[in-house]
């Protein structure tokens, strides 16, 4: 599963945004949408008070779901 | 864990250049630190969500699929998702604005540099307006171009306002405006900010499309309380239906057409 995960990866940084079939999974198609909000409460990185997302305006935000296994 | 090591790579090359990541996983924060943090120096930012509260506006509920990145440009809108790519986050960080000056400028500009640096632009451009006729040139000269920085900072904002308002994002916008008149003050994009904030003030379609935001919100943490479980999610329905139904035309009720697509029958 990390192998192949990897060579999708691998694939998209070569050739640009993975195709869609390859990675979308039930992901929703959100191109030209305002980013849905990010409600977490806990934070790491981000300061004592937790993440400022306001912070975030005009910067190029990249937002990854991901998993430590 | 290689799918978290491309993040850092990224964060080092980019950050400087305006790129922010957001790393979000559904596992405790403890592991998280621990495997990330300790283990590999991530120094992004990480959003630990067990509840998965914030995956639930970026994926079928019911569906996984991970990892799974969105870019989003500077004005805060979606552009692509699926693997990040460098060349598409190098193209767009073309078009953010830089704060860094490159180079240190004369030490009589100390005061205004700060204010640079604090982000208080007007501060800066009214302080530097004090050195631009000084006899030395180097003085002069340095207190025009931290002038220019301030200038091309508000034109920056002043784009994304602009942008904000060709996207009906007029909650954005008035953050935008506030902000502006703030770390703007004294300058001409302040009064340009107070007079598009009356414009805005005074126009129906847009006191409409704030209220249909006010809904979506709602109705957006109606659907992210249901967890994904379809049972739970006919409040939330509900209400993307009533978006549709009282705000037509809106960009909140285009969005809740799309969210009512998404969710399982």
């Amino acid at each position: 599963m990390r192998n192949t995960t990897l060579s999708i990866a691998l694939a998209g940084l070569l050739l640009g945004f993975a195709a869609p079939s390859a990675t979308a999974g039930g992901w929703k198609k959100l191109d030209g949408q305002k980013m849905p909000p990010i409600s977490a409460k806990a934070w790491l990185n981000a300061g004592k008070k937790g993440a400022d997302l306001s912070s975030l305006r005009g910067k190029v935000v990249l937002l990854e779901f991901f998993a430590t296994w | 864990m290689n799918q978290v090591g491309h993040l850092e790579e990224l964060n080092k090359k980019y950050y400087d250049k305006g790129l922010r990541i957001i790393a979000v996983s559904n596992e405790s924060i403890g592991l998280l630190q621990a495997q990330v943090v300790e283990a590999r120096g991530g120094k992004y930012w990480i959003a630990s969500d067990p509840e998965r509260a914030t995956v639930a506006g970026y994926i079928t509920p019911g569906r996984r699929g991970i990892p799974h990145a969105y870019l989003i440009d500077a004005t805060g809108t979606v552009v692509s998702e699926g693997v990040p790519d460098s060349g598409r986050i190098e193209q767009l960080l073309e078009g953010v604005f830089d704060p860094a000056l490159g180079r240190d400028l004369h030490k009589s500009l100390k005061a205004a540099v700060k204010s640079y640096e604090k982000g208080d632009y007007g501060k800066a451009h009214a302080a530097a307006a004090r050195y631009l006729e000084n006899e030395d040139r180097v003085i002069s000269s340095d207190a025009t171009f931290l002038q220019e920085r301030c200038v091309a900072c508000a034109n920056f904002n002043k784009g994304l306002v602009e942008g904000g308002i060709k996207q009906k994002d007029f909650t954005t916008v008035y953050a935008d405006l506030k902000m502006i008149s703030k770390k703007f003050a004294g300058m001409e994009i302040a009064q340009w900010a107070a007079a598009k904030k009356k414009e805005l003030d005074g126009s129906a379609e847009v006191a409409t499309e704030m209220k249909a935001w006010k809904a979506l919100k709602k109705a957006r943490s109606k659907e992210a309380g249901a967890k994904g479980k379809a049972k739970k999610l006919g409040p939330a329905r509900k209400a993307y239906k009533s978006i549709v139904k009282k705000y037509p035309g809106t960009r909140a009720a285009k969005m809740a057409e799309q969210a009512l697509k998404s969710l399982p029958q």
